[in-house]
């Protein structure tokens, strides 16, 4: 997501008239801004008489003018001249109605006037979903006209972007919660693993002999075994507990039948050694 | 001997501190030519080539940029032979002239009445600073009226900016 600013020059603005409005020739884009200007045209005089070309603009948003540029043409021959003037950027709702002429009778011919200019296409976020901070200029949109959790009327120019908006909020709170989800599961993945990996390193603590040893050692010393050797059994008379309760027990025919084959085979072995 | 050491050293220190230390500097061209339109023949009768645009030419045009004024001129050579040709066994008659075309101050227009012209020379003083278009034409007529042989010819215009 970004923005590159869009250069720009207008057509000849002068071709039908040498009077124009700039609001006819400029682009409606806000923030649109002049740069320069390009001026050719062929003035027809004659030699000896004096007379001035200018090319103005009127200041839309106060007095005077906002670009103004006299060509002396005085005792010169009739010629074609080519130019263009470089200004301060500035807005172009600030220039007003433009105009050339040539005094003293003098007339312009091949007259071209044209203005180059440049604009952000984001300079109002909100007028491009691929802008930056058209989410910021969205979400204060719908918080100036209260419209964050009410859904705007059908025929609100940002109407679809609510509706963005709110599957946009739907989703990242999805994806908020799958997170979280898949961080608990990983944690208690390696907490498993902790486990599994201590029990492994106990294990080995247990086949190490020195360990082993010391284990010993450690249950002697605190006298862990004396329990066992300190028992003391009571004297007396034991009695049965499990009783076998008499009945017929079936002689195990497939038992006595393997038998007499393991007879019969070793039989067999036996007679390979014989004589 | 001891004593000598330091002697020594401050000997050669003081020859290290000797170096040739450069001041350097670069020069940008205040004036430039440039060829905006290629000059064109056109073929008119057997025996002429012309630039004129209603026979077919196209007259060359040059610009001269001058970023300070006044210290260059501009010298413009139309062409009194062919650079390459086929084989021409007749005498060839040249004309040309170089006049101020377009200008980017209104006052260079007054360069034209001020040129100088001399055989196929014409310069202007450049008093001003900007551009400064120049339209250069140019004739050749074969022998007295002899058809030029067919084939490609060249002729070549040498504009200058030369400092005053």
């Amino acid at each position: 997501m970004y923005s590159d600013n869009i250069y720009g020059r207008t057509n000849n603005v002068a071709k039908n008239k040498h009077t124009w409005n700039m609001t006819d020739v400029l682009p409606p884009q806000a923030g649109l801004e002049i740069q320069g200007i390009f001026h050719k045209y062929t003035i027809n005089k004659s030699n000896s008489a004096d007379s001035t070309v200018s090319i103005i603009n009127k200041n839309s948003t106060g007095s005077g003018n906002i670009y103004e540029r006299h060509d002396n043409w005085d005792q010169l021959p009739s010629n074609t001249k080519i130019g263009f003037d470089v200004v301060n950027p500035s807005l172009g709702t600030k220039w007003g109605k433009g105009s050339i002429t040539a005094s003293n009778g003098a007339t312009l011919t091949d007259v071209i006037v044209a203005y180059n200019y440049k604009f952000d296409p984001c300079y109002i976020p909100l007028s491009d979903p691929s802008c930056p901070n058209f989410k910021d200029a969205l979400y204060q949109y719908l918080l100036d006209n209260d419209l964050l959790n009410n859904e705007p009327a059908i025929d609100d120019p940002y109407y679809d972007e609510w509706v963005q908006y709110q599957l946009d909020q739907k989703t990242e709170e999805q994806e908020e919660e799958e997170a979280k989800e898949k961080q608990k599961e990983e944690e208690q993945e390696e907490l498993k693993m902790e486990k599994a990996l201590s029990v492994a390193g106990a294990a080995e603590q247990i086949a190490n002999p020195t360990q082993q040893l010391a284990m010993m050692q450690q249950m002697a010393a605190a006298g862990t075994l004396d329990s066992y050797y300190n028992a003391t059994i009571e004297g007396g008379k034991y009695e049965d507990t499990i009783i076998l309760i008499d009945s017929s027990i079936k002689d195990n025919d497939k038992a006595l039948r393997n038998l007499k084959q393991d007879n019969l085979h070793k039989k067999i072995v036996r007679s390979q050694y014989k004589d | 001997m001891n004593k000598l050491v330091p002697l020594i050293f401050l000997l050669s220190t003081s020859s290290a501190m000797a170096v040739d230390s450069p001041i350097t500097g670069q020069v940008q061209p205040k004036c430039s030519v440039w060829t905006e339109t290629s000059g064109v023949y056109g073929h008119p009768l057997p025996y002429k080539l012309t630039t004129t645009p209603a026979d077919g030419g196209v007259k060359a045009s040059i610009r001269i940029d001058v970023a300070q004024a006044d210290y260059y001129k501009a010298k413009f050579t139309h062409p009194n032979s062919f650079s390459s040709s086929p084989t021409l066994n007749d005498s060839v008659s040249w004309t040309g002239s170089t006049k101020v075309g377009q200008v980017s101050v209104a006052a260079m227009s007054a360069y034209e009445a001020a040129k100088i012209t001399y055989n196929n020379v014409t310069e202007f003083n450049l008093t001003l600073a900007g551009s400064t278009w120049f339209t250069v034409e140019s004739t050749a007529q074969y022998g007295s009226t002899k058809s030029l042989p067919a084939g490609n010819y060249t002729a070549l215009i040498v504009a200058e900016c030369i400092a005053k």
